[in-house]
C-alpha cells in the first residue's frame, strides 16, 4: 500500500535519510524502530507529505505523493490520521473541541451528530468528563489519548503513530498499546508506528523495520527481527553494553 | 581581504533578497487564499475582537495624552505668532494625517503584533500547524488569513478612535486649560480639514494594519526552534513592523500629500 523508494533527505548539509526503501503492507501494523534522533519522525513526515524528499519516491497506492500539488495531496491526506509525538493538540481549544475539530472543518455534520461521535470517542479512550478541559490542564497520557481520538474520529485508512508511548508510565503505555490493537482490529487500518520501545513494540507490530544511520538496517516480521543476527539490530534490542551500577 | 568583505556583503544582500521574497510570497498566498472559499467570518470577528477591542484601552489612553501634548505644544507655538485660533485645526491635522495612524499602529504592534507572532510561533513548534496540514486544512488559510483581514479592518477603526480622543485631549488643554475659544477651536477645524487629509490617514492606517498582521504572522510562521526561536520571532516582528510603519509613513505622505 505504501512504498518508499530510495528516499534521500538532507537538512542543512546533514544527511538524515540515505536511500530508504521500505514497503508498508496494507491492513498491517508496521513498526519503525531505531535510536533517538535517527530520522524516524522525519521518515513518518515524508509518508504523510509534510516533508518532501530530496530524491526518491513516496508511493501511496502507486501515487508518488512527493510530486503532487497541494490539492491532490490533500485528497490523499484525507485518508490519513496521525498521532504526533507531543499530541499537537490545539491549545486554544478544549479537549472536546479538539476531537470535534476535523468533523466541524471537514464534514457537514450537525452539532448533535458531532456530539454523539465525540462522546463515543471520549468514552472509548477513557476520557469521560474531560471534554471541557484545555490541553494545558491534562496530563501527558491524556493528551496522547485526545490526540488519538482526534486522529481516529474521521475513520482513517492509514494511521501513523509517532512515538505514541514515549514518556508514559508502564500502565498507561500498555493501555495505549491495547488501544492501538483494539482500534486496529475494529477499523482494520494500515498502521505505521515509530517507536524505540523494546520489547513492547514487538507485541503490536506485524512487521518491523530498523532504521540506523539513515538506512534500513533490517526489516521483516516481528519474529524475524527478534531472531536477527544483525549486530546493529541485536545491539539495539539488547540495549547495548550496560555498566553495573550497584 | 577585499574579496572577503565583498563575499560577506554579497551574502547579506542575498539573504535579504531571499527573506523579502519569502515575505512577498507569504503575503500573496494569504491574499489569494482570502478570496477563495470556504469563508470563515467567525474566525475574522474573533481576531477583530482580539486586535481591536482588546487594544481599545491602550489606544484611548495614548490618544488622550498625545492630543493633550499636541494641544499644549501647539498653543505655545501658535501663541508666539498670535494664531491660537488655529489650535483646533493644528491638532486635528496632526492627529488625522500623522500621529493617529502612526501611533495607533505602533501601539497595536506592541500589543497585538507580538502576541500574534508568539501564538503562531508556538503553534509551529508544537506541531499544531503540521496537524492542520495533515488534516488537509491549509494552515495559512486557517490561522494567517483571519489575522491579516482583521488587522486591515481593526487598525483603521482604532485609528479613528485615537484621532477623536486625541482631538478631545487637545480641546481639554487648549480650551479648558489655556482658554482658547471653543467655537474657534472647532470652527477652524471644520473649515480647514478637508477630505484629502482624512483619506491620507485612512490609506496609512489600512497599510499599517496590513503590515502589522503580515509581518507578525510571517515571523511566527517561520519561527526558529524552541522557546528561543519564538522569543526571537516576537522581537523581530515588533521591530520590523515598527520600522516598516515609519518608512511606509514617509513614502505614503510623500506620494499622497
Amino acid at each position: 500500500m505504501i512504498k518508499l523508494v530510495d528516499v534521500y533527505k538532507t537538512f542543512n548539509g546533514q544527511e538524515v535519510l540515505k536511500g530508504i526503501t521500505l514497503e508498508i503492507p496494507k491492513g498491517k501494523t508496521t513498526a519503525i524502530i531505531g535510536r533517538s534522533g535517527g530520522g524516524k519522525s522525519v521518515l513518518l513526515k515524508h509518508i504523510i507529505g509534510l516533508l518532501k524528499p530530496d530524491s526518491g519516491q513516496i508511493l501511496v497506492e502507486g501515487t508518488d505523493i512527493s510530486r503532487l500539488n497541494n490539492r491532490d495531496l490533500n485528497k490523499i491526506r484525507n485518508r490519513f490520521g496521525i498521532l504526533f509525538q507531543g499530541a499537537a493538540l490545539f491549545d486554544s481549544l478544549t479537549v472536546y473541541d479538539n476531537i470535534a475539530f476535523p468533523l466541524r472543518e471537514k464534514t457537514r455534520l450537525k452539532e448533535n451528530e458531532i456530539r454523539k461521535l465525540v462522546d463515543e470517542k471520549l468514552a472509548q479512550l477513557g476520557l469521560e468528563g474531560m471534554g471541557y478541559k484545555y490541553p494545558a490542564e491534562i496530563s501527558g497520557g491524556m493528551k496522547k489519548r485526545v490526540g488519538l481520538a482526534r486522529a481516529l474520529i474521521m475513520g482513517p485508512e492509514i494511521m501513523l503513530f509517532d512515538e505514541p508511548t514515549t514518556g508514559l508510565d508502564p500502565i498507561m503505555k500498555n493501555a495505549i498499546y491495547n488501544l492501538i490493537l483494539e482500534m486496529h482490529k475494529k477499523f482494520g487500518f494500515t498502521a505505521v508506528v515509530v517507536s524505540h520501545e523494546i520489547p513492547d513494540i514487538f507485541g503490536i507490530a506485524h512487521h518491523v523495520a530498523m532504521l540506523n544511520n539513515g538506512v534500513i538496517a533490517e526489516s521483516g516480521t516481528s519474529a524475524d527481527i527478534q531472531k536477527s543476527t544483525n549486530p546493529v539490530v541485536t545491539e539495539f534490542i539488547s540495549g547495548g553494553k550496560k555498566e553495573e551500577i550497584i | 581581504m577585499f574579496i572577503f568583505i565583498l563575499e560577506k556583503v554579497g551574502n547579506i544582500f542575498i539573504g535579504f533578497l531571499k527573506r523579502t521574497g519569502r515575505m512577498v510570497i507569504f503575503f500573496s498566498s494569504a491574499i489569494s487564499l482570502a478570496v477563495r472559499p470556504p469563508f470563515k467570518p467567525g474566525h475574522i470577528i474573533k481576531q477583530i475582537h482580539f486586535i481591536g477591542v482588546k487594544s481599545l484601552f491602550v489606544i484611548i489612553l495614548t490618544g488622550l495624552f498625545t492630543g493633550m501634548a499636541l494641544g499644549l505644544q501647539g498653543y505655545y507655538t501658535l501663541a508666539r505668532v498670535g494664531s491660537e485660533g488655529l489650535l483646533g485645526y493644528a491638532v486635528a491635522l496632526g492627529m488625522i494625517r500623522e500621529l493617529g495612524p502612526v501611533l495607533s499602529a505602533l501601539m497595536v504592534t506592541g500589543r497585538a503584533g507580538s502576541s500574534m507572532a508568539a501564538e503562531i510561533g508556538i503553534m509551529k513548534i508544537s506541531e499544531q500547524l503540521d496537524a492542520l496540514d495533515t488534516m488537509a486544512i491549509n494552515p495559512v488559510k486557517y490561522v494567517v488569513v483571519p489575522k491579516i483581514i482583521a488587522g486591515i479592518i481593526a487598525v483603521p477603526l482604532l485609528t479613528a478612535i485615537f484621532n477623536i480622543i486625541g482631538i478631545l485631549g487637545g480641546y481639554l488643554v487648549g480650551v479648558e486649560l489655556m482658554g482658547v475659544n471653543p467655537g474657534t477651536f472647532f470652527g477652524e477645524m471644520q473649515n480647514r480639514v478637508v477630505f484629502k487629509d482624512i483619506h491620507l490617514g485612512f490609506v496609512k492606517s489600512v497599510s499599517f494594519g496590513a503590515i502589522i498582521s503580515w509581518v507578525s504572522c510571517f515571523e511566527g510562521y517561520y519561527t526558529g526552534f524552541g522557546a528561543e526561536g519564538v522569543s526571537k520571532a516576537t522581537t523581530v516582528s515588533v521591530v520590523l513592523s515598527s520600522v516598516l510603519i515609519l518608512i511606509c509613513n514617509y513614502f505614503i505622505t510623500s506620494v499622497m500629500l
